[in-house]
Parts: C-alpha cells; sequence; structure tokens
C-alpha cells in the first residue's frame, strides 16, 4: 500500500490504516520530550526544527511531535531506572486515597524534573508501536492508546482519559503532528482523522 | 481491594478531573486568535514557559485565567518570526 502524507482524512476509525501512519515513527530518533501547559507530555522526534517564536529560540522541536492531549501517559527508563507517570488510571477500587503518591519512595516531580529526567531517551531510536485498546466510560466504552518501544528496552505508554467530556468540540486523546503540515487526531472513542495542521481551526479542512 | 478487570474502565485520577476543561480553554483562544493546530502545540509550550518563569498566576503551579492566555496568545502571535 502507499499512502500519501499530505492526502487528509476528514474522518475513519479504521485502525489498520491508523496503525499503518503510526509506522511512520518507526526507526526514527526521539529527538526529546518535553511538556506543556495543561501536562501535556510531547515526544519530539525525527530532525530538529526551530521555534518561531524567540522565546523559544533556546529549544528546537522534532519534525514529528507526538502529544497526549487529555491522556495519560506513563514513561519507563532504563538508565537509570525509572518509572515516570501522570494520570495514570488507578486499577484498584476503589481508589486509593493516597493518590498519586503509590509506593514509599514515589515523588511528585515538576514537569520540569520530568523533563530533565527523561533526557536518557533523545538518541533513542523509535523500534516499536502499538495500538491499545483501552476501556473508557460510556458512552465510548472504548479509546485507543498507544506505546511506543525504544532501543534498550524503554517504552512510553499513552492511554485515553476516562474523564468526562462535556459540550461540543471534545477534546482528542492524542495527536501525531508531521513535517507535512497534518496532523493525526485520534479520539474520543475509535474514531480519527488526518488533516491540516496549518489551518486555523474554523477552516481546518481536507486539502 | 478488588482489582479492575482490564475490560473494566478504570475511574478518572484525581490529577486527571478537569484537564480536558483546561485544554479546551487554551484550545477556544487559540482557535480566537486565529492560531492553527500546529502553532497552537507551539503555543502551548510558550505558556508552559511563561508559567516557569512565573508571568503569570500563582507559580511554580499556578493556572492562567481565560484573560492571561489571551493576552499571551497575542503577545505569541506578534512574537512569530
Amino acid at each position: 500500500m502507499i499512502f500519501d502524507l499530505t492526502h487528509t482524512v476528514e474522518k475513519s476509525d479504521d485502525l489498520h490504516v491508523l496503525s499503518a501512519l503510526m509506522t511512520a515513527l518507526l526507526g526514527q530518533p526521539c529527538l526529546k520530550v518535553d511538556l506543556s501547559y495543561g501536562d501535556e507530555f510531547m515526544l519530539h522526534v525525527g530532525s530538529p526544527v526551530a521555534y518561531r517564536h524567540p522565546k523559544l529560540a533556546n529549544e528546537t522541536k522534532g519534525a514529528w511531535i507526538l502529544g497526549t492531549r487529555a491522556s495519560s501517559w506513563r514513561l519507563l527508563l532504563t538508565n537509570p531506572p525509572l518509572l515516570i507517570e501522570h494520570a495514570m488510571p488507578d486499577l484498584f477500587s476503589p481508589p486509593m486515597s493516597a493518590y498519586p503518591v503509590r509506593m514509599g519512595n514515589a515523588t511528585v516531580k515538576s514537569s520540569e524534573e520530568v523533563e530533565k529526567n527523561a533526557r536518557p531517551l533523545s538518541g533513542k531510536i523509535i523500534s516499536g508501536v502499538h495500538l491499545i485498546h483501552w476501556p473508557v466510560p460510556a458512552p465510548m466504552d472504548v479509546g485507543i492508546g498507544f506505546s511506543v518501544d525504544f532501543v534498550g528496552e524503554a517504552n512510553l505508554v499513552v492511554l485515553p482519559s476516562p474523564e468526562p467530556d462535556e459540550g461540543d468540540d471534545p477534546v482528542a486523546d492524542w495527536e501525531l503532528f508531521t513535517p507535512y503540515h497534518t496532523y493525526l487526531r485520534v479520539g474520543p472513542g475509535l474514531t480519527w482523522s488526518y488533516v491540516r495542521s496549518d489551518l486555523a481551526a474554523a477552516s481546518a479542512t481536507p486539502a | 481491594m478488588d482489582i479492575v478487570s482490564p475490560t473494566t474502565p478504570a475511574p478518572a485520577s484525581q490529577s486527571d478531573m478537569g484537564r480536558k476543561r483546561d485544554l479546551k480553554r487554551v484550545d477556544r483562544v487559540a482557535r480566537e486568535a486565529g492560531i492553527p493546530p500546529e502553532e497552537r502545540r507551539d503555543f502551548g509550550r510558550y505558556v508552559e514557559r511563561c508559567k516557569r518563569d512565573g508571568a503569570y498566576g500563582s507559580p511554580p503551579d499556578g493556572d492562567a485565567t481565560e484573560d492571561e492566555l489571551r493576552m499571551m496568545a497575542e503577545e505569541f502571535k506578534r512574537g512569530i518570526r
């Protein structure tokens, strides 16, 4: 199959095509991890690209950016071995009252500390990308998460948030920005779109 | 304590609640300012950097008000090269 990465898809629930699009990340190096406002986790991948705003002149971003939006995320690092997570669903019922400190040695990190701890991921090659079906409350019932494996056994898991989405214009579970002024917008639920990223939202229609 | 089956939705954690509301607020401000999605990402990073600098709210963990976000959106647009 041939996928034209400049061709947009307004709406789809074909997870085979979504999975194929995600394979674009395979073999590419992680540039860095950073956090955006609202605790959005951003995995920057591929060649470094300059920001256009002078306040961000001392940083670069990846040609590809995988961002979590409202999803929960968990990063497993191996050297040093660290498990860093944000808002991962509590698999115990009822939820632990002591959340978010779950272990005796668990600490709450600032976004700057998370970025500092994640620096060893820079340069690591992505060796695997897998979609995850994850149960969420009705009416969606199921959402799409993913895992990204890195050479050296580091691993990122992103899961859709169970938080109810009120009102119109629901927040996507996660997004993948490409170097081609397009982006994948996945969720809520099993639907996704692949649309222009360089047009203001009200006019983000297929090219 | 019962373990929830992987087929059962886990409850939202405390740190998860309200995030969609915050994201929608940023999205709304960016949309009103005519900031497209790829620059909305950059705007989010810009706001995070402003937050760390204590440029608004109650640093280091204060959230911006919608008026502060609108002001930053205008500053962000003016600064883009």
